[in-house]
C-alpha cells in the first residue's frame, strides 16, 4: 500500500488543447503530453515539469517516462523547457539523477527530429523509444 | 502545369491562428507533396515562422507564402514570411543565422545554443534554428525599407531529397 507521502504530487493540467498527467510506475514516474504544445502551452509545461522535477527528487525515482504519443506538435518554447529541465536533472548530484525515456509516435515525424536533437543534448540521460 | 504552386496568406496572426495554419499546411501539402516527412518538415517551419510574427511583429501585419516548384526533381519548397520588426529583433534575427553560417552545420549550432539556452529563464530563441537543423532548411533574411523583414526558408521535398533517403 503506498503512503500518503509516497504518492506522486503532480498537478495535472488540462485546457481545451493540451493535457499534463502523470502517475507513479514502480520506482518511475510516467508523464502524458496529450494535444498540441504551442505558445500557449509554455507556461503550464514549465510549471508541470518543475513540478516533476520536485517529486522526482523527493520520491528518489530512478527513471521518469515522457509519453509523447498522443502529442500533436511541441514547438520550440516547451522543447526549450524540457532542455531546462534536462539540464537540471543532469546538473543534480550523481545519487540524485534520473535516467528520462521519451516514449514518441513515428506517424508524429517532428518528433523523430526533435527527440533526436534533445538526446543528444544529454546522451547519458536521454533515450528515445518507439512501442512496436 | 504552372511548375510553380503556391498559396499567400495575408492576415494578423494571433496565438490561435498560428496551429490553425500550421494544420492546414499539413494537411495540404500532405496530398500535395506525397512526403510525410517533408509535409512535417514544413509545418515545423511554417509554425516557427508564424510564431516568431506574433511574438515580434510591429504591427502584426504578416504575409505568408509557400511556394513549391513542382518542375524540379526533388521539389523546391520555399517558405516566406514578411512583416515589420523593430531593429532589436532584426539583430537577433541577424546573429542567429550569422551562427549557423559559422559553424559546421546547422545541427551542430543548434545543439551549441540549446546548450547555451537551457540557463535562460526568458524566451528560447532556438525557433530558426530549429528550422535549419530539424527542418532541414536553408533560411535567410533580408530587410527592404528599414523594418519589413523577409525570412525565406527553402527545403528540398520529395524523392530525390537527402530528408527523403534518411526519412
Amino acid at each position: 500500500m503506498t503512503s500518503g507521502e509516497d504518492r506522486l504530487k503532480l498537478r495535472p493540467y488540462t485546457d481545451h488543447e493540451l493535457t499534463l498527467t502523470g502517475e507513479r510506475v514502480g520506482t518511475a514516474i510516467r508523464i502524458a503530453l496529450t494535444g498540441n504544445a504551442d505558445i500557449h502551452a509554455i507556461a503550464p509545461i514549465t510549471v508541470f515539469l518543475e513540478q516533476l522535477h520536485v517529486e522526482s527528487l523527493r520520491l528518489g525515482a530512478t527513471e521518469v517516462l515522457v509519453d509523447f504519443q498522443q502529442l500533436e506538435f511541441m514547438n520550440s518554447s516547451c522543447l526549450k523547457s524540457f532542455v531546462t529541465w534536462i539540464s537540471g536533472v543532469s546538473e543534480a548530484a550523481p545519487e540524485q539523477q534520473y535516467k528520462i525515456q521519451f516514449i514518441s509516435n513515428p506517424e508524429l515525424r517532428w518528433q523523430r527530429r526533435s527527440l533526436h536533437a534533445l538526446s543528444c543534448f544529454a546522451a547519458d540521460l536521454v533515450t528515445v523509444s518507439t512501442p512496436l | 502545369m504552372d511548375p510553380i504552386a503556391y498559396f499567400e496568406l495575408n492576415f494578423k496572426p494571433n496565438v490561435a491562428l498560428v496551429s490553425v495554419v500550421r494544420r492546414f499546411v499539413s494537411e495540404f501539402y500532405e496530398r500535395f507533396l506525397s512526403d510525410p516527412d517533408g509535409t512535417s518538415r514544413v509545418a515545423l517551419a511554417t509554425h516557427e515562422l508564424l510564431e516568431n510574427a506574433v511574438k515580434y511583429s510591429k504591427d502584426g501585419e504578416t504575409t505568408l507564402r509557400i511556394d513549391v516548384d513542382t518542375n524540379s526533381t526533388p521539389k523546391t519548397v520555399r517558405i516566406k514570411l514578411r512583416n515589420r520588426a523593430e531593429p532589436e529583433n532584426i539583430a537577433a534575427i541577424r546573429a542567429i543565422l550569422d551562427g549557423i553560417r559559422a559553424a559546421p552545420d546547422a545541427f551542430t549550432f543548434y545543439q551549441q545554443l540549446i546548450a547555451r539556452q537551457a540557463k535562460t529563464r526568458e524566451g528560447s530563441g532556438l525557433g530558426l534554428a530549429r528550422i535549419c537543423a530539424e527542418g532541414e532548411m536553408t533560411v535567410t533574411c533580408a530587410v527592404l525599407d528599414d523594418d519589413m523583414t523577409v525570412i525565406e526558408a527553402v527545403t528540398a521535398v520529395g524523392a530525390g531529397s537527402q530528408a527523403w533517403a534518411k526519412s
